[in-house]
């Protein structure tokens, strides 16, 4: 509405840029938000892994410790290292962390009814058994894959 | 002062408020609506209804029963031919909002489901859930935000009417937000404000429902009209007076006394109905006033629960199961956890009446006109004559859409035939106000604003209750007298311009002062006993009678500036099919309706 | 209400801001008397009755229906009408006018972003072309299953609870926001409604649902249980699969 007079002085309160300190939700999100650091480290590690895999000898007819040389400073010396292996960790937690929040939201995307004439919604414990279910059974295929490998 | 210039000004915008501007709108996108509220529109009271809205639709349902349960349950002072229009518009309006948008529960085959009501002879009450207000005020605001032509001032308070030469012209009023004035001239004023149940102390009602449009259409010397006529809900929370909907009762819900006796067998209503098989007109399925005067009458032998925030009884609906009452009532569920602490899935709940609706209000005709040319009035804050003395439950929500467009299609009318009209008089007149509500602050007494306003409630609890006497009357009479006198001395503290709540409820107060005069004196004048108006008093106890050879009128206050009371007259009562009959629920009115068919068939 | 017995008190802090006299909000403190049943809305009004009555704060219905109270209550939003004193019990209590909306005067704040982006999506049904001289002696049909799909998402009050819970809106007041969303959702899924693609440009845009990054906390402090935080999750759905269809089937 135009104003010919007004006795309006709203104010506005300033963002305090550690708002997401000041609630536990907000913080709980940005850790979850924050799992994307350490999904770019365990994402670049391997990276990394490949790219030395490329530089290894891979023409050589049989593989010895000089022709992958550089994927065997990759597993053992890189992988290997004490700070690393804590890197990997804290991406492990991190990641689990993120599985276990983001799960907790995911019935909030499923709207299923029961059946074709129920007015009865999907229960949310089923939507998570799901999930939990697609983590469990893509862990043990990676697993079995990378015992198979060695 | 900034001025509009409007063709329509509507005041309130709950559900009466909204279905006129949406009408108009309709009627002529050119007209220019300027909708004006003290609230956000969803904030109205419209929100808090619950139980739902009444139209015919069933095959053993017709128009003419609808229109005898009114009545008779208006104990006959209703307008009856405003009656008959009324339950011929309530369906096609009902299908209107259904078709924009709200969502009224269904049957399984996705048809528009009803249930049953108290004093209603055959379900026809239309209900979503028991938010029925909360949805018809959501769906009509939502819808009304397409219509470019409807201009709302929200969060504006009205001050007075403007009116030159006996013709409504507009309205001034203050801008919370800016904390400005404003002028709006219209070709015509529609008052829509609803109740004024913040008069009594205990009530269902919002903090808003201060009778703010009946007092200013008062003061402007148009009649008031039946407004002893106060409904108390007989189902209200003990403690905080919310609303438990007549759809408990509906649905099948109970009422037990402390020895757990279903005392409303003793008042006329029985005989008793099988829990879990509710029967229409029967038992809880009586009328508001009746079950309301139950109560008194067994707190008076010392039937009622005594709990430490007061005396109350049991409403039970235990028997309906979770899942039906989590459907069909979850509103109810949800306020007697948070406000009570009872589930009402697992025990009753204690309830007792509290004052809940205003049956009279502002007099209109059937095209919702006053008697000053310009001014209209819709919904609770007016009189159009269909709910006499006792307002049945599902009849209002209803009311609002039914006389929001009759109102509407009226005003448009004229607005097409009127000119623009401004003067320096109402200039004068809007200056005039603006100078009053701001003498407001110069105010230096003692008095406190809280102190003015309980004793106001208490008083009209003691003088004007479920049941009256002619000494409790006279008694409320002088006091609001005297705290009208103290209300000129409630100083101010806060001296701000914008959202100064503390000068609004003060203006609000003297409203509803006013507004409780009209109660009042209208009720002490009236020497019977109607639908909500019941007397304990007369010679031989003459007044406990209903007395149709002096009392079948309405009563009109009307505002006597040498006084500043109102004068109080009686007016001719339209009847016209129904002759008056003896008021009966339960198996006498069965007997009733047999002897007058007997009758019909010789 | 008047106060039974068994009082107890609590420390009340109350935000407080008078546009004409202060330059920025201060607070103000009260003892206050409360007993098992006392709603912080009923502690302000006996703040405003017993010790200040210049504090302005919004009310009507006390039965958490209108959506006039929504406030800051210990920083979290809450309907002051549906938060009870007894449940902050041993602990104080500041009450603060709601985060992420300027303040007008106290608890009031300015409500007319929030009422505008519930306007702009275009709240209402609009009727498929078949539908759109529907008589008014029948209904739409309409199943207990097509209400139940939306019926939740129909349940908003406007208080703005969801408003102050949310990062993104407090980040970038251009987003769209919960409960407008919601609504939007709500049209969308309704089988009387036809207006889809007039409402897709408010869906699809940045600052519709896709500007949400899916906190959630617009869903844990709904007094009403919408679960806007639901509404635009599947919002975003209904969004990329117009997007993947147009794709496939470009029309005009």
């Amino acid at each position: 509405m135009s104003e010919a007079k007004s006795f309006r002085k709203p104010y506005k309160r300033p963002v305090d840029k550690l708002w997401w300190l000041k609630n536990k939700f907000f913080t709980v999100y940005m850790i979850r938000e924050g799992t994307a650091v350490t999904a770019l480290f365990a994402a670049l590690e391997i990276i990394l892994g490949i790219f030395l895999f490329g530089l290894c000898n891979l023409d050589a007819e049989t593989a010895t410790a000089e022709t992958a040389a550089p994927y065997l400073w990759w597993v053992q010396d890189f992988l290997g290292n004490p700070l690393v292996i804590i890197l990997n960790l804290v991406c492990l937690a991190a990641s689990l962390f993120h599985a276990v929040t983001w799960f907790n939201l995911m019935p909030k995307a499923v709207r299923l009814f029961m059946n074709k004439n129920s007015t009865e919604l999907l229960p949310d414990y089923i939507v998570k058994m799901g999930l939990y279910g697609a983590l469990a059974g893509a862990t043990v295929v990676i697993l079995v894959f990378a015992v198979a490998t060695i | 002062m900034e001025k509009y210039q409007a063709d329509v000004a509507i005041v309130g915008a709950g559900g009466t408020g909204l279905r006129a501007a949406i009408a108009v709108a309709q009627a002529n996108p050119k007209l220019r609506v300027a909708l004006i509220s003290k609230v956000y529109p969803m904030r109205s009271h419209t929100v808090a209804a619950e139980g739902g809205a009444a139209g015919v639709v069933r095959d053993d349902d017709s128009y003419q029963k609808h229109f005898e349960d009114t009545v008779a349950g208006g104990d006959w002072l209703c307008e009856q031919d405003v009656v008959e229009y009324f339950v011929r518009h309530t369906t096609p309006e009902l299908y209107q909002l259904e078709h924009w948008g709200c969502p009224w529960s269904r049957k399984p085959d996705g048809n528009v489901n009803v249930r049953r009501f108290g004093g209603m002879k055959v379900p026809r009450t239309w209900f979503a859930a028991d938010k029925s207000g909360f949805h018809m005020l959501h769906t009509l605001f939502q819808t009304s935000v397409q219509f470019p032509s409807i201009h709302r001032f929200d969060e504006h308070f009205v001050l007075d009417l403007l009116e030159e030469d006996g013709v409504c012209r507009g309205v001034v009023c203050y801008d919370l937000q800016n904390g400005v004035f404003r002028q709006i001239n219209a070709k015509c004023v529609f008052m829509a404000t609803g109740g004024a149940g913040r008069a009594y102390a205990f009530n269902t009602d919002g903090g808003i429902v201060t009778g703010d449009g009946i007092a200013l259409a008062y003061r402007h010397g148009v009649p008031i009209r039946d407004m002893e006529f106060v409904q108390y809900h007989p189902t209200g929370l003990l403690g905080c007076g919310l609303l438990m909907t007549e759809g408990c009762r509906g649905e099948g819900g109970v009422l037990y006394n402390k020895d757990h006796y279903r005392y409303l067998q003793d008042y006329g209503l029985g005989p008793e109905t099988p829990v879990g098989q509710p029967k229409n007109k029967y038992m809880e399925l009586g009328p508001r006033d009746r079950l309301s005067q139950a109560f008194w009458n067994e707190s008076k032998k010392g039937r009622t629960f005594k709990y430490p925030l007061g005396e109350a009884v049991h409403l039970d609906l235990t028997h309906l199961g979770e899942k039906y009452l989590h459907e069909r009532l979850p509103l109810i569920c949800e306020l007697a956890m948070t406000y009570s602490g009872v589930d009402p899935v697992k025990a009753p709940v204690p309830v007792r009446p509290v004052v809940h609706y205003t049956m009279g209000g502002i007099e209109t005709n059937g095209r919702t006109e006053t008697r000053m040319p310009g001014l209209y009035a819709g919904g609770e804050c007016a009189s159009v004559g269909i709910h006499g003395a006792n307002r049945l439950g599902s009849n209002s929500l209803v009311e609002t859409i039914v006389f929001g467009k009759m109102g509407g299609d009226a005003m448009a009318e004229r607005a097409e035939k009127e000119k623009d009209f401004d003067s320096p008089e109402l200039a004068r007149q809007a200056e005039a106000a603006e100078k009053r509500a701001l003498a407001l602050f110069d105010v230096k007494g003692d008095e406190s604003l809280s102190k003015v306003r309980d004793e106001m409630g208490d008083s009209m609890e003691a003088g004007v209750g479920i049941y009256r006497e002619e000494e409790g009357m006279q008694k409320t009479i002088d006091t609001l007298k005297a705290l009208k006198k103290r209300y000129v001395n409630i100083p101010l503290t806060d001296r701000g311009r914008i959202f100064n709540t503390e000068w609004m409820n003060l203006i609000e107060l003297g409203y509803t002062l006013d507004v409780a005069q009209c109660m009042v004196h209208s009720a002490i004048n009236r020497k019977e006993s109607r639908g909500s108006h019941q007397r304990l008093d007369g010679p031989n106890g003459a007044y406990k009678e209903r007395d149709d050879k002096n009392f079948l009128k309405h009563s009109l206050a009307i505002y006597n500036k040498e006084t500043g009371l109102p004068d109080i007259s009686l007016s001719e009562v339209k009847i016209t099919t129904f002759q008056p009959a003896k008021r009966v629920y339960g198996a006498e009115a069965d007997a009733a309706e047999a002897a007058r068919k007997a009758k019909e068939a010789k | 209400m008047e106060q039974t017995a068994n009082n107890k008190t609590m420390k009340i802090t109350v935000l407080r801001y008078r546009p004409e006299q202060d330059d920025k909000p201060w607070e103000q403190t009260f003892d206050v008397p409360y007993h098992h049943e006392t709603s912080v809305l009923e502690a302000l009004f006996y703040i405003k009755d017993h010790f200040e009555p210049s504090l302005s704060f919004r009310w009507s219905c006390r039965m958490a229906v209108c959506g006039s109270c929504g406030m800051m209550v210990n920083g979290v939003p809450h309907l002051a009408c549906k938060t009870f004193l007894r449940d902050y019990e041993g602990k104080d209590m500041k009450i603060e006018p709601l985060d992420n909306f300027p303040i007008e005067r106290d608890l009031v704040v300015d409500l007319s972003d929030l009422i505008e982006k519930i306007e702009r999506i275009k709240p209402y049904i609009i009727p498929a072309p078949k539908d759109r001289n529907m008589p008014l002696n029948k209904s739409y049909i309409q199943t207990p299953q097509q209400m139940a799909a939306y019926l939740q998402f129909a349940q908003c009050i406007n208080c703005g609870c969801c408003y102050a819970a949310c990062p993104q809106y407090k980040l970038n007041p251009d987003y769209i926001g919960p409960a407008a969303l919601t609504l939007l959702y709500r049209y969308n899924i309704d089988n009387r409604d036809g207006g889809k693609k007039l409402r897709a440009p408010f869906l699809n845009e940045e600052n519709g649902v896709w500007g949400c990054t899916f906190v959630g906390y617009c869903s844990e402090v709904c007094p009403k249980k919408v679960d806007p935080a639901s509404a635009i999750q599947l919002g975003k759905k209904m969004s990329a699969t117009d997007f993947v269809l147009k794709l496939i089937k470009p029309e005009e």
